[in-house]
């Protein structure tokens, strides 16, 4: 390319520092009135509706649930299981992914079954896994396990197929050692692709095990909420699913951040 | 012309030749488990009442899918999906357009969206069984509300995606908006917007049946679910069966059509 | 710096006129004076080439005639009409691959006519003879994955010459091509144009190029341009295969380069500021 203003028609324009700052904290203002909308639209719906509780009488009941700590055995249920499944997911999904992803014929074996097992709902597995880990904390990880393990075999796989092929040349031409080759010149290339597959692997974590405690389960915000949900306790459920929202978002935000970031380095 | 033949041969030897030896080593191992199942199951290193023979899967299968029971199901199921699909698509594909068109939305929704990914809708069912009724409304509602999450996301970066000349080239030959969006923009975005579509059916199909299993009247996964309450595990190991067969059926299916179209239009 | 040849008086219908125009970018980081003061016309059936230094706003002034880019100062008229947005009787080549990959050759040929409302059968008989003048004959029903770099710009050109444009209008269409193929492109593209006679505005900053092509080149400054010189090419046509040896052709080549040397040089020159 020359450096003619070939198309100033679509201005791609890096604008200086302070300008994206400025930017930056326009759009976290924007984001901040698209919450303050949610939050009216649900009093309105509340208003209207006796099956929907209102901001107010939801944050006050969960405040209560924290106050008189009921809350925290379900809390640890949940984040321990989402914690353990994600764990063994990515200890496996890695490592698999990985193998998968560069040979060419462990790829052609495997692809297509990820590929169907990513499509099958792992929630029928849970009754399997009730019985062998029995109602608990356990099957609850295992059931995040099996849920989150295959988005990240797909996209570990996705991330070291779409390496630069020049890398591996330069990591032979350094005559680099397997190791370094793996964590000097695999790992970074790839950082970004693994932070998806983190990323995706949560939220699947997340969602599968609250769908396992609706299912069966001796604690856990998904069962508390269906608890109360059940004893029409409906703002102690409204104020939950403002907890579980805010659990998703902020884990969610935290790793999409460093996703961004690695994204923009490399 | 020379030139083109020799791209044209250079092109197909690129391509990926396809590895007879792969897909024999795929079916070994995927034979050699249901075998390792059956032997184990049969000789009780397997506790039967966790794991049926595949041999007894099969035998009941072939006794559940002539029943009219087994043909109500599967058309909940299915009419479910596609409808769940489809207002992922009609409300996906829009959006993403509108992402891509105002930027500065997307950048300000897309955190929000991102955490759509990992948001339990699922927490919303008891109240919307409570609204709708125990029918396949409210199960049409959360498996819609997931699969549109990816259909959008991938709209919008595919839209993004499209060369800057297409444009120029558009714009330069004045075409109306109408013939820019159908002649132009939409046949270079399909091969990249499709796997987003993909993978809203497959979340369609999860969404679906996971619901199904937790609680429903009808479907392919509420009876799953409840022959585990029941503890005929022989019938529901059938019914999981009809769920794996479905969703690997649904994963060939659409990435045969994945392939047709990258072939066509990329 | 000398002033192009006066243009107002001359303009008659079919002309396309450079009136006095002028374009001034807010980059955001600053403003910048791409064009200034350009004055000029494209003569009834005369190929003119621009060249300068780059970042000239070549492509710039090419734009504005497709009505791409509005000037901020003076205006271009075509056939007496002020350019305001993209026109039916223009027609462009970019320097990119700008073929649609999911179309045939012969369908990517036809796209313009049928933006245009062009009736299928007469779209497709238009296209098939333009496919054929560019030489891709037997290539109707590729796509473009399947085709050479240098056989893509051929149904590029092929597409803009069925529109049968007052003027065709050339962004560096072989800027992307290795040197050979670009050469042979070049001879190729003389050979059709002898034969269609479209006025053309063609950019490019091969000087060789140029010479070759045109019946004008204009010269464009250093930023913020204007054309410096106009070139009138003397050469007689058709110019065959030897016409880069004439003596002629060397003594415009080196006038053309003396010019843009000296333009270059502002650009590159310390201080000299780079977009």
């Amino acid at each position: 390319m020359s450096t003619d203003l070939t198309s100033p028609s679509t201005p791609q324009i890096t604008a200086h520092a302070g300008a994206t700052r400025s930017r930056k904290l326009k759009d976290n203002l924007w984001r901040a009135a698209v919450l303050v909308a949610l939050v009216l639209i649900w009093a309105l719906l509340s208003s209207m509706s006796d099956l929907i509780a209102s901001p107010t009488a939801s944050v006050t009941a969960l405040g209560k649930r924290f106050a008189d700590g009921s809350i925290y055995r379900h809390l640890d249920a949940t984040l321990q299981a989402v914690a353990i499944g994600f764990l063994i997911a990515a200890t496996i999904g890695f490592p698999l992914g990985y193998a998968i992803g560069r040979s060419k014929f462990l790829g052609a074996v495997f692809d297509p079954i990820v590929a169907g097992a990513f499509a099958i709902p792992r929630v029928v597995f849970f009754p399997i896994l009730l019985q062998i880990f029995g109602v608990g904390v356990g099957a609850q990880a295992a059931m995040a396990a099996l849920a989150a393990v295959f988005p990240i075999i797909v996209s570990t796989t996705a991330g070291v197929r779409a390496i630069n092929a020049l890398l591996p040349k330069l990591a032979r031409s350094l005559s680099l050692s397997p190791l370094q080759t793996v964590f000097k010149i695999y790992i970074p290339a790839m950082a970004p692709s693994l932070m998806v597959g983190i990323r995706i692997g949560f939220s699947i974590a997340f969602i599968n095990v609250i769908i396992a405690e609706f299912f069966a389960a001796r604690a856990g915000l998904g069962l508390l909420a269906l608890r109360a949900y059940g004893m029409l306790d409906l703002p102690t459920m409204y104020g939950i699913i403002v907890l579980l929202a805010a659990i998703a978002l902020a884990g969610n935000l935290a790793l999409w951040a460093v996703e961004r970031r690695l994204g923009e380095k490399a | 012309m020379t030139v083109a033949e020799k791209t044209r041969r250079v092109r197909s030897t690129q391509r990926n030749p396809p590895l007879p030896r792969a897909t024999a080593v795929r079916w070994v191992i995927l034979a050699g488990l249901i075998i390792a199942l059956e032997l184990t199951t049969r000789t009780g290193l397997i506790n039967p009442t966790l794991v049926v023979p595949p041999s007894e899967i099969l035998a009941r299968l072939v006794s559940i899918i002539p029943t009219e029971q087994f043909g109500l199901d599967a058309a909940r199921t299915l009419t479910t999906i596609v409808i769940a699909f489809g207002i992922g698509l009609v409300l996906g594909v829009p959006l993403g357009v509108f992402l891509w068109r105002i930027p500065a939305a997307g950048r300000i929704l897309e955190p929000f969206i991102v955490t759509g990914y990992a948001m339990p809708t699922l927490l919303f069912y008891p109240v919307l069984l409570a609204a709708m009724g125990l029918n396949a409304g409210p199960i049409i509602l959360i498996a819609a509300s997931m699969s549109l999450i990816p259909i959008a996301l991938t709209t919008m970066v595919a839209l993004n995606a499209i060369k800057p000349i297409l444009h120029k080239l558009a714009n330069s030959v004045s075409a109306s908006p109408a013939q820019y969006y159908l002649k132009v923009l939409f046949p270079a975005a399909t091969p990249l917007i499709f796997p987003g579509v993909k993978l809203g059916f497959i979340y369609a199909v999860i969404g679906t049946v996971a619901m199904e299993f937790i609680l429903a009247a009808q479907g392919i996964g509420f009876r799953a679910g409840l022959y585990y309450r029941e503890l005929n595990t022989s019938d529901m190991w059938a019914y999981i069966a009809v769920v794996i067969i479905l969703s690997v059926l649904v994963n060939s299916g659409l990435t045969w059509l994945e392939k047709r179209i990258r072939r066509d239009m990329l | 710096m000398s002033q192009s040849p006066t243009v107002q008086s001359i303009a008659h219908d079919s002309e396309v006129v450079f009136d006095n125009i002028g374009m001034t970018f807010d980059t955001g980081a600053g403003v910048t004076r791409a064009v200034a003061n350009v004055s000029g016309t494209i003569p009834e059936g005369k190929f003119v080439s621009v060249i300068g230094p780059s970042g000239c706003g070549k492509s710039t002034l090419l734009d504005m005639v497709g009505g791409l880019l509005k000037p901020t100062q003076g205006t271009v008229r075509i056939n007496g009409e002020t350019v305001t947005g993209p026109r039916r009787d223009t027609a462009m080549v970019f320097q990119e691959d700008s073929t649609l990959h999911w179309r045939t050759v012969l369908d990517n040929v036809a796209f313009g006519l049928e933006v245009k409302g062009v009736s299928k059968a007469e779209r497709y008989e238009k296209a098939r003879r333009m496919t054929e003048l560019v030489g891709l004959t037997g290539f109707e029903d590729h796509r473009p994955g399947q085709l050479s770099g240098g056989m893509k710009q051929r149904v590029a050109i092929a597409r803009a010459l069925a529109m049968e444009p007052r003027v065709l209008l050339m962004d560096e269409p072989f800027g992307a091509l290795d040197q050979q193929t670009r050469q042979f492109i070049g001879r190729e593209l003389l050979r059709i144009w002898e034969k269609t006679r479209n006025r053309v505005l063609f950019i490019t900053h091969d000087i060789q190029e140029a010479v070759y092509l045109s019946d004008e080149v204009w010269v464009m400054s250093a930023r913020p341009s204007v054309v410096k010189e106009v070139v009138t090419i003397d050469l007689p046509r058709p110019r065959p295969e030897g016409t880069h040896a004439l003596s002629r052709f060397r003594e415009l080549e080196d006038h053309l380069w003396a010019l843009v040397k000296v333009e270059a040089a502002k650009t590159l020159g310390p201080g000299a500021q780079r977009a």
